[in-house]
């Protein structure tokens, strides 16, 4: 079952290590990331920051994505991690299952120009992402941390 | 309720709560008491009294101080037999952290636990290694 499903360009970080996995429940974090599934050290850095007693698994989008529809995933409490909203989109448009997504921290670049909240910047193509995701019934919901309340991203795109 | 005092000597109980705020939210259960930082602040037993008169019986304190054997705690200490609170010294961000997104649930137990684990939290860190650990799968 997944738990949560979060838009964060950092991965694995303070909030998330500390505070998401703890509250959401999580047994199990998944990062979907091409780069990172491509890069020994960039594994071995997030295994540190890796929460304790949490079994954490690194994969590809594509590879993710066949994992999440094959079952295999079910057993677990899941915490899904992407860096990017294109990343997003790509999973929830091929996983029935990720209904809501978490958008809790992306990049700010020259492209980035539409700044939805403190943590989410967005570009052009993102906001169409979006919108897709919105239009497809996927909750879009902007926090940092869980304390914090639900923005609606629908309503700001 | 479950409230939170960081008590400590110069501003840092007030940065820790700031920190504290990034990574876990801000929580308006958690106070503090910054000692030294101005005339006002010199005097800590009179700063610890003026804290104590306010706080509301049902709730259960916990007091964390920056440092064991320092002021702050010494003054905390010579009160904890009225048992008003309890006192933990040894700040720092992970135990914060722990207690603040369990605060709801927080018993002695916990308390005790998440001090644990936050003391294996303090380590030398050495630099990441490719392919030091086998891939972990479903």
């Amino acid at each position: 079952m997944i738990v949560l499903t979060r838009v964060d360009y950092r991965l694995i970080h303070g909030q998330v290590a500390m505070t998401w996995t703890r509250t959401v429940g999580a047994d199990c974090i998944l990062v979907a990331n091409d780069a990172v599934a491509a890069s020994d050290v960039q594994k071995a850095a997030l295994r540190m920051a890796r929460p304790s007693g949490v079994k954490l698994v690194i994969k590809n989008v594509d590879d993710a994505i066949a994992a999440l529809n094959s079952g295999v995933t079910d057993k677990y409490k899941l915490f899904v991690i992407v860096e990017t909203i294109a990343d997003a989109h790509r999973l929830a448009m091929s996983c029935p299952a990720i209904t809501s997504i978490n958008l809790g921290g992306t990049r700010s670049t020259d492209e980035a120009t539409y700044h939805l909240s403190t943590a989410i910047f967005a570009t052009d193509a993102d906001l169409g992402l979006l919108r897709e995701l919105a239009e497809k019934g996927v909750e879009l919901e902007i926090r940092q941390v869980p304390t914090e309340q639900k923005m609606d991203a629908s309503t700001l795109i | 309720m479950n409230r939170i005092l960081l008590a400590s000597h110069g501003p840092l109980a007030k940065g820790m709560k700031d920190t504290l705020a990034i990574l876990a939210g801000q929580n308006d259960r958690i106070e503090t008491l910054c000692a030294y930082v101005d005339d006002q602040s010199r005097d800590v037993a009179k700063m610890i009294d003026a804290w104590e008169a306010g706080i509301d019986p049902d709730d259960w304190w916990i007091v964390v101080t920056d440092v064991f054997g320092g002021s702050v705690n010494n003054e905390f200490l010579l009160r904890l037999s009225e048992g008003a609170f309890t006192l933990v010294a040894g700040m720092n961000l992970p135990l914060l952290v722990e207690l603040s997104v369990m605060l709801d649930s927080l018993d002695e137990a916990a308390l005790d636990r998440a001090i644990d684990s936050c003391r294996a939290s303090i380590q030398r860190c050495t630099p990441p290694v490719a392919g030091g650990d086998d891939d972990e799968d479903f």
